[in-house]
């Protein structure tokens, strides 16, 4: 138990400092050669992204915002999104045994959060209230937090202005549609990677994708 | 180059073309005012909605508690000691009264062969009386079939105290001895009671 604990803790360090930190614990217990060697370790990022998982903590503070983004724009509805992400990292967490390394953590994420996702649209074609948005995002307000770059308010403005126009373009698409738009433009992933997360072929995604996209520009288009 | 069709540009974002030819279209839009307007078009507005979307999940996920809290292994042993307290006291409560049983049986062979007693109590329910029967025996009679070795002294002064009791029970009770109201009834009772009790 002891053991345990031993293993889990130097991963937070590991995840934010990565080799820096090995590079420096080597250096204390076993000299100069070895701190070298460690931090020339190609093998580490491999070892990481296994362990990665154990450390509940960071893996929420490195992925959530992203993946409740995702789940936001999939659903529409931002308090329904937020319990989903919950129950993914708790999904994620309890099946990290599962965690085969052969997909990024991000892609194994958004496949376990695409599963919830598609359940919860299952159930709310059978409630009549799935119209009533409760919880939208507010994008205007969303803008002020925006970094600094961004901080002028006539740019905050036409910045927000943008964004709405594409979350109000969403809301016509299909839910495959609107994954798969959030997956290659949101998240930035490729065919490839959407169909396998998605569980498609590579051409039907593209098809959704393409139908979605000029949907997309098209209201994007009209709204100017 | 030509300028690029409405497809060309789809395909430029979708990501679905070779690496190479990608490159050829966003040299040409690079080079030519129309077609980076209109790619500009849409990929403006995707670029503010993932801008203004993340700074919205990210404040929203920083209030989110990191609730799927793992099992601690500090818990882990606490939780493991927790059970190990709760077998040992489920197994204490289960040999405590059998030792109980075990000695209350022993006192009483004790006292059976001290005073060579057979005690019998009897609760009679039906006409709210109690029978006590004591039964005087030989106590060295008892005591020859004992295997446990027993003080005589302590045996004797055990049949003393016996004795005493015996006589105070069969002692008659003085009718003015008792402050009890002297209703009818209640000294009617009084006189089951002690017409009941026996030698």
């Amino acid at each position: 138990m002891v053991g345990h604990r031993a293993r889990t803790r130097p991963l937070t360090g590991e995840i934010a400092c990565g080799a820096v930190i090995w590079g420096r614990r080597a250096l204390v217990f076993n000299g100069m050669a070895l701190a070298f060697e460690a931090v020339m370790t190609p093998m580490q990022a491999v070892v990481q992204t296994g362990s990665e998982l154990d450390d509940i903590d960071a893996l929420v503070r490195t992925y959530r915002p992203r993946l409740l983004r995702f789940v936001m724009f999939s659903i529409g509805d931002a308090d329904l999104a937020e319990s989903i992400t919950q129950d993914c990292f708790m999904k994620a967490y309890n099946g990290r045994a599962s965690f085969r390394g052969d997909c990024s953590v991000n892609t194994w994420l958004t496949s376990i959060a695409l599963n919830l996702v598609r359940d919860q649209q299952r159930l709310q074609k059978f409630r009549f209230w799935r119209q009533a948005r409760a919880t939208a995002v507010d994008v205007t307000e969303a803008a002020n937090f925006l970094p600094s770059q961004e901080s002028s308010p006539e740019r905050t403005l036409l910045t927000a202005e943008k964004s709405k126009q594409v979350e109000a373009a969403l809301e016509n698409l299909s839910p495959n549609q609107k994954m798969i738009f959030m997956m290659r433009f949101a998240e930035e992933m490729d065919l490839a990677e959407i169909a396998e997360t998605i569980h498609m072929p590579i051409n039907t995604v593209k098809t959704h994708l393409h139908r979605a996209l000029k949907s997309v520009r098209a209201q994007v288009a009209a709204a100017k | 180059m030509m300028h690029l069709t409405e497809d060309q540009i789809d395909e430029l974002l979708m990501g679905s073309l070779p690496t190479d030819e990608i490159a050829r279209m966003r040299e040409h839009a690079a080079g030519c005012e129309a077609c980076a307007a209109k790619l500009a078009e849409i990929e403006a507005p995707i670029a503010s909605f993932k801008a203004v979307t993340l700074a919205w999940s990210e404040r929203r996920s920083a209030t989110m508690p990191v609730w799927p809290k793992p099992v601690r292994a500090g818990a882990r042993w606490t939780v493991g000691l927790a059970w190990g307290a709760l077998a040992a006291a489920a197994l204490l409560a289960a040999v405590i009264p059998v030792l109980r049983h075990e000695q209350n049986v022993r006192v009483q062979q004790a006292y059976r062969h001290a005073a060579g007693l057979p005690i019998a109590g009897q609760l009679s329910s039906a006409g709210a009386t109690v029978t006590v029967t004591v039964t005087s025996a030989n106590a060295q009679d008892a005591s020859a079939g004992s295997e446990v070795p027993e003080n005589p002294q302590e045996i004797a002064s055990d049949n003393q105290m016996l004795a005493m009791v015996d006589e105070e029970l069969n002692a008659p009770i003085p009718a003015s001895g008792l402050n009890v109201p002297a209703t009818k009834s209640r000294g009617q009772s009084r006189s089951t009671t002690q017409g009941s009790l026996q030698n």
